[in-house]
């Protein structure tokens, strides 16, 4: 309802204001550019961020002071908080980093937000910049049309900065105009009462233009035209910082609880920050005037000290926060719980990480152990055997033996519920992801969907031999008997060896346990066709039970080797705690694993 | 000679190649005695293991991991050797 109406009566006002001040349309036209610049230049470091910053992101991003370094560096480099953000929600959702680290990226994004206005301040309005937005202009949109993904992303950053320069000069040129006709300062508020109104208009510019980028670089303009006091830019400035978190909850309301986590945290940050500021906003205009003259900074010179405002007090807000980051972890697992877990749906298939190929890649790897683990327990009684039989310490062999009833599960309608719907959602995820068909992640993406694939597969497989389970198990023949409790007893303690192979989440490990469950399944293959051509020549069992049983130990070899393949790529090959040596030493250089995506190649 | 040896040392781990074989070197050193830990806790395991499959999982186990032993050991010779002339 909120939405039909808002924006109708933004255009509306705009629209108004577009009619009465040429100026106005100067002023928003600028706002509007610069946005666009802004849009512009994360498209432009996305073309970068095919695996190059999140191996950056991951690596630096294990001590709290690390990722404070790593918020400052990037949000500084690339001027937009908003995509650090969108990077460091993606991140915490796939669970590469911890709620820590990801505050730690937010403390120090806000920090890096501050060299914005120093960069506008300092050099965007003294200098003729409208001057080096044309060439940029030019060049960037060449550049756009390059088939190469750098080249692209150049064009697109320099475009972005040739935008927001030219927005800044719109904005300028506008306040300067518009002093002529309206003089706007004499709407200046002093004392708390304006603290409190600009702060308010701070958060409503924000909350509208979705930046506070741009509502700073308004402040400034209107501050350098002398269209507002220096006082009330100060609130602007708190207000900006404020509102932007507004921007993060909305965009975590569809993220999972660790988005919101931090969405949250975001949130407390600013909100103390911006407290504090207005608290002793009279002793911080004290404090900005001594760091001024100490840096040489004019008095009268007022945009420059807004930007000395900006940046001291987003520092006494982390000085302030980070001593209670823990403290912070603790209450905000406590505020936002995880919702009851339906395990019928997909839990990791965050849109966000679409944007990331090695984030895209990890989530759906999670995706893919979350098919496992509900498969298993599918499988296991498909064969006709209690959950129990995949408990660490049972043994399979003797439940088997004990438990000779026909198999009750409808192995259809429990893959319908719980598994086609998270495979379904794992391919249409993997189809949304464009990555180049050269890059690593494509190859990893294609094993992974191949393991899955192995997955619903051996699902198939056991399905298949359910008919003669049930006719055989229950047979008065022992010697037939005996043969299908060898398979059941063979896929159930492979089942059960995953299971803990899964739990355990040890690359080295798996890579071994995998290696002999291979071996342990070739030799169960040429055991079982070696008894069944004896059972038939000795006259044990009759020709139709041998060929009944041949096909149905194929299905149980198939089952074997799809689920040997699956493990391999999901716990060894594509586990991120595999090193570059381990891969040489643990895994067997022959055919099936070559295949199974060791090197990650694509197939030909 | 003294001066000479420190700083060929020097120069050694200062070298990004030399460097980075330092490095490959701990890690498969590492690795190498993590299998040798599995393997004297896969001996053990089998002492007592009465299940029939289970003993033959682990008989094939302690086969793959003597072999991923012999890989190792042979990556390290590899790299400990000096390089071929020419």
């Amino acid at each position: 309802m909120l939405k039909r109406v808002l924006l109708p009566s933004i255009f509306l006002i705009l629209t108004w204001g577009f009619w009465i001040s040429p100026d106005f349309k100067q002023i928003a036209a600028g706002v509007a550019i610069f946005l666009f610049g802004m849009l512009s230049l994360e498209e432009g470091f996305r073309a970068f961020t095919g695996g190059l910053l999140e191996q950056l992101l991951r690596r630096t991003t294990d001590r709290l002071w690390k990722a404070l370094g790593f918020g400052i560096v990037t949000t500084t480099l690339m001027q937009s908080s908003s995509l650090v953000s969108v990077i460091t929600i993606s991140f915490l959702s796939a669970g590469l980093i911890g709620l820590g680290s990801g505050i730690g990226i937010i403390f120090g994004a806000n920090l890096g937000t501050t060299t914005g206005a120093w960069l506008i301040a300092g050099f965007g309005l003294k200098v003729e910049i409208s001057a080096w937005a044309m060439p940029m202009l030019v060049f960037g949109v060449i550049l756009l049309f390059q088939q190469s993904r750098s080249l692209k992303g150049i064009g697109y950053v320099l475009t972005g900065l040739g935008f927001l320069f030219l927005g800044i000069h719109y904005m300028k040129e506008g306040f300067e105009a518009f002093r002529d006709g309206i003089d706007l300062s004499r709407f200046a508020v002093t004392g708390y009462a304006g603290v409190f109104l600009y702060t308010a208009l701070g958060i409503l510019a924000t909350v509208v233009m979705q930046s506070s980028h741009a509502t700073l670089v308004l402040t400034l303009t209107a501050l350098g035209a002398g269209q507002i006091g220096y006082e009330n830019a100060l609130a602007l400035a708190i207000g900006a910082n404020v509102g932007t978190t507004i921007t993060a909850i909305i965009g975590s309301m569809g993220a999972n609880e660790q988005g919101k986590r931090l969405a949250l945290a975001h949130l407390l940050f600013n909100l103390v920050t911006g407290a504090i500021a207005i608290v002793f906003i009279y002793q911080m205009v004290e404090a900005v005037e001594v760091i001024s003259s100490a840096l040489g900074i004019a008095p009268d010179d007022h945009t420059l000290k807004l930007a000395v405002f900006h940046t001291l007090f987003n520092l006494i807000g982390v000085a302030v926060m980070l001593p209670f980051v823990s403290h912070l972890v603790n209450l905000l697992t406590r505020l936002i719980r995880p919702q009851v877990v339906d395990t019928t749906r997909p839990r990791h298939l965050d849109e966000a990480a679409l944007e990331f190929p090695d984030t895209a890649v990890e989530v759906i790897r999670k995706e893919s152990l979350h098919v496992f683990d509900n498969a298993l327990p599918i499988m296991v009684q498909g064969l006709g055997l209690p959950l129990a039989a995949l408990a660490p310490g049972s043994d399979p062999e003797g439940i088997a033996r004990r438990q000779r009833v026909p198999v009750q599960i409808d192995m259809e309608a429990a893959y319908r519920k719980a598994v086609k719907p998270l495979y379904s959602a794992i391919i249409a995820f993997i189809s949304k992801a464009s990555l180049e068909p050269q890059m690593e992640q494509s190859a990893a993406l294609h094993w992974l969907r191949k393991a899955v694939q192995g997955i619903v597969e051996a699902l198939k497989d056991i399905k298949h031999m359910q008919k003669n389970l049930n006719r055989y198990l229950l047979s008065d023949n022992r010697h037939i008997r005996a043969e299908y409790d060898k398979i059941r007893i063979t896929l159930a303690v492979l089942l059960q060896e995953l299971k803990q192979l899964r739990e355990r989440d040890d690359p080295q490990e798996a890579a071994t346990v995998l290696g002999a469950l291979r071996r342990t399944i070739d030799q169960f293959d040429d055991e079982i066709n070696r008894d069944t051509v004896r059972l038939i020549r000795e006259g044990l069992i009759t020709p139709q039970m041998g060929s009944s049983l041949m096909n149905d130990s194929a299905y149980a070899y198939d089952t074997a080797q799809h689920l040997i393949e699956t493990g391999e790529t999901l716990f060894v090959v594509r586990s991120p705690r595999m090193e570059p040596e381990q891969r040489q030493v643990l895994l067997e250089p022959k055919e099936g694993l070559e295949s199974g995506g060791i090197t990650g190649g694509m197939p030909e | 000679m003294k001066t000479r040896k420190l700083l060929k040392k020097l120069q050694a781990f200062f070298s990004l190649k030399e460097h980075r074989q330092r490095k490959r070197r701990e890690r498969l050193r590492r690795l190498l005695k993590k299998l040798r830990a599995r393997e004297r806790k896969l001996d053990r395991k089998l002492e007592r293991e009465k299940r029939r499959r289970h003993r033959k999982l682990l008989l094939n186990e302690l086969e793959v991991l003597r072999e991923q032993e012999a890989r190792a050991r042979a990556l390290l010779e590899a790299i400990d050797s000096p390089p071929p002339d020419g």
